[in-house]
């Protein structure tokens, strides 16, 4: 034997107990280690950090502390903004959980037919980029569109598309937080509250809920940042009304106010980061629940709960194909709906 | 798959139809900012996989320097945090200080590629971490107990076992490169425009049927990488992995 796989075999049996030479490797893995701290501060802490310290300066570059702030707080169109933003994402959020909740609970816990297809029906909006969904929308409900009707006259840009658009571009993020929350459930628990004769609406409650209100939290959670910093969607279809992404946008773009948009961005930053961190906390205390003992959940056949979700329990499953149906035949109807009509 | 079967059900236009498509786009703008969305989305993808699995590894399996590894965890993780727009107008900002040495990158590719790996990076640092996970620790100490080398560790095992995931992440950096729009309105030039900001000045315009069509454009390559990447996948997966039947 070598005196080279010596070392190694030595290496290998006193890993855990006592302190040992540095490898080469082990070297080299230190070094890659800085220089992933290094260039991770380079690309996201310095440029985040010089954002900040812009956002204290004036045009020409001196400090004026928080006077930025101050103008934007009391500049009443600035100030709305964060609100409309702010509204939106919570209206989109309160509406995709729901949907997403009784879609995922009718694929994962009923026993309804066809359930692979709706699945896909489902996931498909992730390959397709929310700026085409606006557009989509802006081809069914706007000024000359096929539904429009349907909006009893209330115009498509503003609040209503920017929330419709939103909604179909969530949903499939909330679905898939959705189905993996439902999953991790016991069935033990089912059994215990069936032997118990507990009724349906009980058990829902005091064992269903439980289990997956983490992932509803996580889901609303993530639903409501995204819109609130997403910008294609309110750009396309936002019209007049004005929310942070968009003024960002404008200030910088328009106006080349470098500073107000960074107040804008930091505006932004903030309530993104809380969101962040609160996600963190949720995610970590929803991988506590299920152990090695639990048995995964099978659902059986209740004919009311599959008349409920086949039925059309969220209306999304059938306007979501109208609308993709619609939107891929639009590139090749060169004049749109006016040469339909 | 299901998922692709129901894909197709929806979406039953295939080379000819983009054809079509494609003739329909001249008028509109230009075929080079789609160009530049696919090299750009090409870059992204290979370069962020490569450095995302081996700041994965680094975090993962490193025996030592565990608060660097910490530190450096929680650093992968941030950009979950930071808006892409906030991100974009953070790299212009920086990037136009007086003195700072980077300021060359401005208006090339590399800094749409570098803004769009970090404002991506924490997902597929995710992934390869749970992939990795997957791997016994004891695997690296009976390879080092064998003396064998890092590198031939790396290649042999630790890289085929993690195919899946890798193949995963450049998936999505793909996807997510092609329609990102946040993290690169800031910092593209005439010249590196990509398609999905012509999406939004062709809207702009009002014409919004070609941005409906430069938007599809994106849609069917994603749809074409996606198969690829399944056709390849199940190849490529047989080859190194033929315990794992899917």
């Amino acid at each position: 034997m070598s005196a080279q796989s010596l070392k190694g075999l030595n290496a290998f049996l006193f890993v855990h107990s006592k302190p040992q030479l540095m490898e080469r490797s082990d070297w080299l893995v230190r070094w890659v280690c800085l220089a992933y701290c290094v260039s991770a501060m380079c690309t996201i802490v310095l440029p985040v950090g010089a954002l900040f310290l812009r956002s204290f300066n004036n045009a020409d570059g001196s400090f004026v502390g928080l006077q930025n702030y101050l103008t934007y707080f009391n500049t009443s169109a600035l100030f709305d903004s964060f609100f409309n933003s702010l509204i939106v994402s919570l209206v989109t959020a309160t509406l995709v959980v729901p949907m997403a909740f009784a879609y995922a609970y009718g694929l994962l816990r009923t026993c309804m037919p066809f359930k692979p297809f709706f699945r896909g029906v489902a996931l498909i909006p992730l390959l397709i980029p929310g700026v085409l969904k606006a557009i989509a929308l802006v081809y069914l409900f706007g000024n000359q569109g096929l539904l429009r009707e349907w909006l009893f006259g209330h115009p498509l840009y503003g609040p209503i598309g920017i929330v419709g658009a939103s909604v179909i571009w969530t949903f499939p993020f909330a679905v898939l937080i959705m189905l993996t929350a439902l999953q991790h459930v016991d069935h033990r628990l089912y059994h215990a509250a069936a032997f118990l004769k507990t009724s349906v609406w009980r058990t829902f409650w005091h064992v269903t809920w439980p289990s997956c209100r983490y992932g509803v939290t996580t889901a609303f959670l993530v639903v409501t940042v995204s819109v609130f910093t997403d910008f294609g969607i309110a750009k396309v279809i936002g019209g007049d009304f004005r929310v942070l992404a968009t003024d960002i946008y404008k200030e910088v773009i328009g106006q080349q106010n470098f500073q107000m948009g960074a107040v804008i961005s930091v505006m932004l930053l903030i309530p993104a980061f809380v969101v962040f961190l609160l996600e963190r906390q949720v995610a970590g205390k929803q991988m506590a629940q299920f152990t090695g003992r639990s048995l995964p959940y099978t659902p059986k056949p209740w004919f009311g709960a599959m008349a409920y979700f086949w039925g059309g329990a969220s209306p999304s499953r059938f306007l979501l194909p109208a609308c993709w149906s619609w939107r891929s035949l639009r590139p090749w109807l060169s004049f749109g709906p006016t040469t339909l009509t | 798959m299901a998922q692709f079967a129901s894909l197709v059900k929806f979406w039953p236009y295939n080379l000819n139809l983009t054809l079509d498509h494609y003739e329909f786009q001249i008028e509109g703008i230009g075929w080079i900012n789609f160009g530049n969305s696919l090299l750009m989305a090409t870059f992204a993808a290979s370069f962020g996989a490569l450095i995302v699995f081996i700041g994965a590894y680094v975090v993962e399996k490193a025996r030592r320097d565990a608060w660097l590894r910490k530190f450096l965890q929680l650093l992968m993780l941030l950009p979950m945090a930071i808006p892409g727009l906030v991100l974009g107008l953070a790299y212009l900002i920086f990037i136009n200080t007086s003195g700072n040495p980077a300021s060359w990158l401005y208006g090339g590719m590399a800094i749409l590629v570098i803004s769009t790996v970090t404002h991506l990076y924490s997902v597929p640092h995710l992934t390869c971490l749970t992939a990795l996970k997957g791997l016994d620790r004891e695997i690296e100490s009976v390879g080092l107990s064998l003396n064998t080398s890092v590198t031939r560790m790396l290649t042999q095992i630790t890289i085929p076992v993690c195919l899946a995931a890798i193949l995963d992440v450049w998936l999505y950096i793909f996807l997510c490169a092609m329609t990102t729009l946040s993290a690169v309105i800031f910092l593209y030039s005439s010249d590196t425009k990509l398609a999905s900001i012509a999406v939004i000045h062709i809207d702009e315009t009002g014409r919004v049927a070609s941005a409906a069509a430069m938007a599809m454009l994106l849609v069917y390559v994603c749809l074409a990488v996606r198969l690829a990447h399944y056709l390849i996948g199940q190849k490529v997966l047989r080859k190194f992995q033929p315990w794992r039947t899917s």
